[in-house]
């Protein structure tokens, strides 16, 4: 390893444990505690990655995930960021965005047609000649994409979690470390994160040089081992913010959400890149980077550096090169800076220092592999006092350190307001919602004591909020020194036409957006800060403009001639990193309901399917029979023998107290005061705009008490508005949801009676109990109600009895129905059975504006109603034209030809005078039918209309009087005696 | 035909592919003991099925009142629970609702479904059908904490709380059973079998699993 | 995720809850005119301000009024029906 420096106090790596891995097919060693762009780093190796559109060579500017110049993949996983990924053995990683691998990158001559590939080139070419577009899209598509995704990557469980605290603190550096302190000294329950693996932020790198920060570190950790109300996580970033305090934290195993009292952002400043020709090559790095790979990393960066600040921290970034025996060189944009400390011990180690200067571009080796030097500009500041100068040397890397933009997103998130402070050329929190506090360099404060003392206040602050600290809180500190950041840190040369000008000066290097593509994009007009992004593409990028916007901004402002402030930014939105997806979709709970039969079904060979969020049989499957054959025999046995289907998955409500009725006769659009006791009646119920929203049997089972079924999908709604409706008319009725509570299963065919007889003591003879009777018993012990209904058109019993006893009863029925031939039916031949009969269903044969006019259900309205929920507007539907009527079709029995599906549409004359609600293409009466709407004027029985299927083919069917079977109800009336 | 109907949990089958050892609680099958882990995994996050525990719901302006004329404790506060003499407890859910739940020797319910509503009184029975589950162990929050947005650990002890689990609307009550802390849930039965489902894997996943009730058999022994 | 105040159940997650849409008067069916009563079933307010809307409380099945700053989003108070004037 080259570049590896000796061992130094607090770096990140474990020399006893090195590691070997492989990146783009060659072998490199490491160690524990490296990333891989350290280790590769350490190795000699400065390119480690290709640029989106030019496929320029790049490597690490941030060092910290700030920029996304070094993305890899290891054959699972992809789109990981090299200076971000700890080290493992035996790794095995390649770049992304290469055809060809890194260094021979067959696409490395995109550049050579930059010129073609302007800002927004997309919208300017490539779309036409039009037949060639999906050539161009998919070739772009190919080399537009980020790593490749491995289909057959083994799954891992990430499963999400919920934590509590009083105050969550995101950034355990100086401000962070003292704030989390101070609120826990207060007793709160306090919760630190940070995305590093150690505590200390900055104190890690920026001040890893300063012996008197390395012990003020050394005591604040001390203090956090202590105090057992203070929880860490490290590794951790805070992704988003969201409402009420609520922040997901993502680490590598899994996604929290936490729930926190108040949160505390002390998340430091993201360093900027300065802006001149060749700013993007490998070796040109920020003052931070350059600092990480010394202190953290132990990496040496490059033999000679060029230093190029703005402020003092510049200074700092020099000495530490200068003690891991870098030569290096100051170039200072400031003529006279204030005299401080980092200058006077600059002077002492002799490193030059060129002032009031600044660097218009960087020359590059052959290949543009690095930097080989640079040019500098003297008087900056005046114009007419310039020339060009070529800094002695080779300088094979440019260190800035030009300024900073605060780590907002998570404030930006959360509602705080930011206003640009001249003092410190960087935006600063203004005002803050309840509940949300910054500290410390985000906060516009620089001092290492300004940063932990304004640490601390925000801890304070947060337990005051939260009702633990009485006392004044201490002041709040203040910037009062040089602004540590350049107003402008963009850099060309005084003259437009000098050959420096013709090198590429980058703003965003993830999206290869250079200085004169924002240029060229505010001269066509997109001179909006939204829309210059979108156009731009400025910020876009897997960075999401963290090393690109504030620059973005400065540049726009300036070409505007308006004020940062007037310019404004873009929308700042979670994720602060990129979050993998399956730590977002955790354990994906779905929960599905199961009626108390439900394992009956499963071992009886039931076809198990989705209604809604039940799961119900939709047929049972038969040996050698198909899927329709099987639907088919259960419908014949039903007609010919008896069946049984499980119907728990029906609401079932009761209605009871003194206003039952006047209740039910508001929300169902029937009449119930006369309803005699044993008795059940169909109900109908409609939306205040006179839309059936459902229906259902209601069974009058005393004189105050009714029990009624509902739909089994809207069962939990119309329960839930009926609840609203018992508050708004302030009736004294008792609401009862016994849904889940009750199995229920209907009997249904001419053996149901003598089937079910033996098993119960209620007389089910005709006259003691009539059809639409309801009554209370026991079956197979069991006590239950006993319904006479006529859904599927066969004399038949619906039992309802509690759900713990439902397989009891349901096989007793089974076993005694066995030599009557009796078999369980499904969902599937239900639906044909009651479309034989016409009987509509909810969501069906309705959609979101049938009316009951239009459903032929106009017979359930009672007459002369003082009110009920739908009422008034059926009254205005009613003096409407109809537009369109639920009908029956019947079709000619064909031999294989074709049928309609459902929501096929029927044509008349070229228009579109309906469609098929439902569709059974076998029934027992030996031909299709199908319910379907039509126009009014075409629903005479025996009127011929056309549907249309695939392919244009339409098909003839006939319209028919409803019910297709069994018109006269016969088969509810007495039959003869069974032998 | 059985002398008296058999009751079935609606985690009957998932309890059935455990294989354990049965036994008979008022009439309906309980898993007793699951295997020779149980109390280890009881200890750090146990799943246990108590549905056999019969339930009764009241209704009505006059529910509580009557209750109280049974010679019950009847809870003030909405949420708040009272043990039941004869074993079991009465949970109030709201202004005018109960939930009566039997202990192991399935007395209360029984007892008060045996006296007759007088006419004209304001209350109305309700089926139960739930189901009820029992987390326990000391791991039973990390469960919670995978399943639900509330701090579970800051919850009341003897105070039901109606809330999401896993997805499943559900009531859970905090009790203490030998001074530690365990978890009593009411769950739709149609909805039981998918929590069931959610909690076990997370359970198992957490070093615990699946338990019988023979672990926590004493807190539904009543004080009687 | 927001939180909401149940008066019955306390702070709970958004996701606890179901909305109900504005609390409106409804203007008397047999006074009403046919346009009259077409707006109230059809038009909704769009309006910004402080909105009286329904909420429900699934897993407890308690419906209640918040008031909420449709601007904002901020939640000034909640209440059960009818108890909007006994406020503390």
């Amino acid at each position: 390893m080259a570049k590896r420096l000796p061992p130094r106090e607090g770096e990140w790596i474990d020399r006893e444990r090195p590691l070997e891995f492989r990146f783009e097919g060659r072998t490199y060693q490491g160690f524990a505690g490296d990333v891989v762009s350290s280790a590769l780093w350490a190795n000699g190796l400065l390119i480690q990655g290709r640029s989106f559109k030019y496929h320029r060579p790049r490597g690490p500017v941030s060092l910290c995930g700030h920029d996304a110049n070094v993305i890899v993949e290891d054959g699972m996983r992809t789109n990981l960021r090299g200076d971000l990924l700890p080290l493992a053995e035996g790794m095995d990683l390649r770049a992304v965005n290469t055809v060809g691998g890194l260094w021979k990158d067959k696409l490395r001559w995109t550049e050579r047609f930059s010129k073609f590939l302007p800002v927004g080139f997309y919208y300017k070419a490539f779309h036409t000649p039009r037949r060639l577009f999906p050539f161009y899209e998919n070739q772009m598509r190919k080399v537009a994409g980020l790593g490749e995704i491995n289909r057959g990557a083994e799954f891992a469980s990430t499963p999400k979690d919920y934590a509590f605290c009083d105050l969550l603190v995101v950034g355990a550096g100086p401000s962070g470390l003292a704030g989390a302190i101070a609120a826990a000294e207060q007793g709160l329950r306090v919760l630190l994160v940070d995305e590093n693996p150690r505590l200390g932020g900055s104190f890690n790198w920026q001040l890893a040089g300063d012996p008197d920060a390395r012990r003020q570190l050394q005591e604040l950790l001390a203090r956090v081992e202590e105090l057992e109300n203070l929880e860490v996580r490290l590794g951790t970033q805070a992704a988003g913010y969201y409402a009420d305090h609520w922040v997901a934290l993502v680490d590598d195993r899994h996604l929290t959400k936490v729930r926190a009292g108040a949160m505390l952002a002390a998340t430091g400043c993201i360093e900027q890149p300065a802006v001149f020709g060749n700013n993007d090559l490998p070796g040109v790095m920020l003052g931070s980077a350059a600092q990480r790979l010394v202190h953290q990393f132990a990496v040496k960066p490059v033999e000679n550096a060029l230093v190029f600040t703005a402020n003092s921290d510049g200074y700092r970034v020099a000495l530490d090169l200068h003690a891991a025996n870098v030569s290096v060189g100051i170039v200072d944009t400031r003529p006279d800076a204030d005299p401080t400390e980092l200058l006077t011990q600059v002077d002492e180690q002799g490193i030059q220092v060129l002032k009031g200067s600044v660097v218009p571009v960087a020359t590059h080796t052959r290949g543009k592999k690095g930097i080989k030097g640079c040019f500098t500009w003297l008087g900056a500041t005046d114009e007419s006092k310039q020339f060009a100068k070529f800094w002695p040397g080779n300088r094979n890397g440019i260190v800035m350190s030009v300024g900073w933009v605060p780590n907002a997103g998570l404030l930006y998130q959360a509602g705080v307001r930011f206003r640009y402070a001249a003092h410190v050329e960087q935006f600063v929190p203004e005002t803050l919602p309840e509940g949300v506090f910054a500290a410390g360099r985000v906060n516009g404060v620089f001092e290492l004591s300004d940063r932990i003392a304004d640490g601390r206040r925000g801890g304070l602050a947060a337990a005051k909020l939260l009702g633990r600290y009485e006392p004044e809180l201490p002041p709040a500190p203040r910037h009062d020194s040089a602004p540590p950041s350049h107003p402008y840190p963009v850099f060309v040369h005084p003259k437009k036409s000098h050959p420096a000008n013709k090198e590429k000066a980058f703003v965003d290097f993830d999206e290869d957006l250079q200085l004169k593509d924002i240029v060229d994009a505010h001269q066509e007009g997109y001179d909006n800060i939204e829309l210059l992004k979108r156009y731009s593409t400025a910020g876009m990028g897997p960075s999401q403009g963290k090393l690109a916007n504030m620059n973005a901004v400065r540049i726009l402002a300036k070409l505007n001639g308006k004020s940062i402030d007037e310019t404004g930014t873009t929308t700042s939105r979670p994720f602060y990193q990129p979050v993998p997806l399956g730590h977002l979709a955790g354990r994906r709970f779905h929960p599905l309901r199961r009626t108390p039969l439900h394992d009956w079904h499963v071992g009886a060979g039931a076809e198990v399917f989705h209604a809604g969020s039940w799961l119900r049989p939709e047929y049972y499957r038969a040996e050698g029979q198909s899927r329709d054959d099987c639907i088919f025999t259960e419908a014949g046995n039903v007609r010919e023998r008896a069946g049984l289907i499980d119907v728990s998955t029906l609401g079932k409500l009761r209605i009871c107290g003194p206003d039952a009725v006047p209740f039910l006769e508001r929300v169902y659009t029937g009449r119930f005061a006369k309803q005699p006791v044993g008795k059940l009646r169909y109900g109908l119920a409609c939306d205040e705009t006179g839309v059936i929203i459902e229906d259902g049997v209601i069974a009058r089972l005393a004189e105050d008490q009714f029990y009624v079924t509902a739909t089994s999908s809207g069962a939990a709604a119309f329960y839930r508005e009926l609840q609203r409706w018992t508050l708004i008319w302030g009736m004294d009725v008792t609401l009862i949801n016994e849904t889940g509570h009750h199995a229920a299963m209907n009997l249904a065919g001419p053996e149901s009676r003598a089937i079910l007889q033996p098993l119960t003591d209620v007389d089910l003879s005709a006259e003691e109990f009539p059809y639409l009777g309801v009554c209370e018993g026991t079956v197979a012990g069991v006590s239950a109600k006993l319904l006479r209904v006529g859904f599927v058109g066969e004399w038949g019993y619906e039992i309802h009895v509690p759900a713990s006893y439902g397989l009891h009863v349901w096989e007793a029925i089974i076993s005694a129905g066995a030599d009557a031939g009796i078999r369980p039916f499904g969902v599937e031949a239900q639906r044909l059975l009651r479309l034989e009969k016409g009987h509509l269903i909810v969501g069906q044969d309705t959609d979101a504006l049938t009316n009951p006019y239009e459903a032929a259900a106009a017979w359930a309205i009672g007459k002369n109603k003082p009110f009920f929920v739908g009422g008034r507007s059926l009254e205005i539907e009613q003096q409407k034209t109809l537009t369109r009527r639920l009908v029956g079709l019947t079709f000619a029995d064909p031999e294989g030809g074709p049928l309609p599906e459902e929501c096929r549409l029927i044509i008349h004359e070229g228009e579109i005078v309906g469609r098929i609600t439902s569709m059974a293409r076998r029934s027992t009466l030996g031909h299709p039918l199908a319910l379907a709407f039509l126009r009014p004027d075409l629903t005479e029985a025996g009127t011929t209309v056309r549907v249309r299927i695939d392919g244009g083919v339409m098909v003839e069917a006939t319209v028919a009087a409803l019910p297709f079977y069994d018109p006269d109800n016969q088969r509810q009336q007495e039959q003869p005696e069974h032998a | 035909m059985p002398d008296s109907p058999a009751r079935r949990s609606p985690v009957q089958h998932q309890l059935d592919e455990l294989q354990p050892e049965w036994t008979t609680i008022s009439g309906m099958p309980a898993a007793l003991r699951i295997g020779p882990h149980d109390e280890e995994r009881a200890a750090l996050a146990g799943l246990c099925d108590a549905s056999c525990l019969r339930k009764l719901g009241l209704k009505g302006r006059d529910a509580g009142a009557w209750l109280a004329e049974q010679g019950m404790t009847v809870p003030a506060d909405i949420y708040a629970t009272a043990s039941l003499a004869s074993g079991g407890i009465i949970a109030r859910l709201g202004t005018e609702e109960f939930l009566l739940e039997s202990g192991i020797a399935d007395e209360s319910v029984p007892a008060i479904e045996a006296v007759p509503i007088p006419a004209g009184r304001n209350l109305f029975r309700i089926e139960r059908q739930d189901a009820t589950f029992v987390l326990c162990g000391i791991r039973a929050d990390a469960v919670f904490a995978q399943t639900c947005g509330l701090d579970v650990g800051k919850m009341d002890v003897g105070r039901v709380v109606f809330t999401r689990v896993a997805g499943v609307s559900c009531g859970i009550l905090p009790e203490l059973f030998e001074d530690r802390r365990c978890y009593r849930m009411w769950i739709d039965p149609s909805y039981a079998a998918s929590l069931w489902q959610s909690l076990a894997e997370i359970c198992g996943d957490l070093g615990g699993g699946v338990v019988g009730l023979q672990c926590i058999l004493q807190s539904f022994s009543g004080t009687g | 995720m927001k939180t909401l105040n149940c008066p019955i159940n306390g702070p709970r997650p958004l996701q606890e809850f179901h909305f109900g849409g504005e609390v409106r008067e409804v203007p008397d069916p047999a006074r009403a005119t046919d346009a009259q009563w077409a707006d109230y079933v059809f038009n909704r307010s769009g309006e910004p301000g402080i909105k009286r809307e329904w909420w429900y409380h699934v897993a407890s099945g308690t419906w209640f009024i918040a008031e909420r700053n449709n601007q904002t989003d901020e939640i000034l108070r909640t209440y059960l029906y009818g108890a909007e004037a006994a406020d503390g």
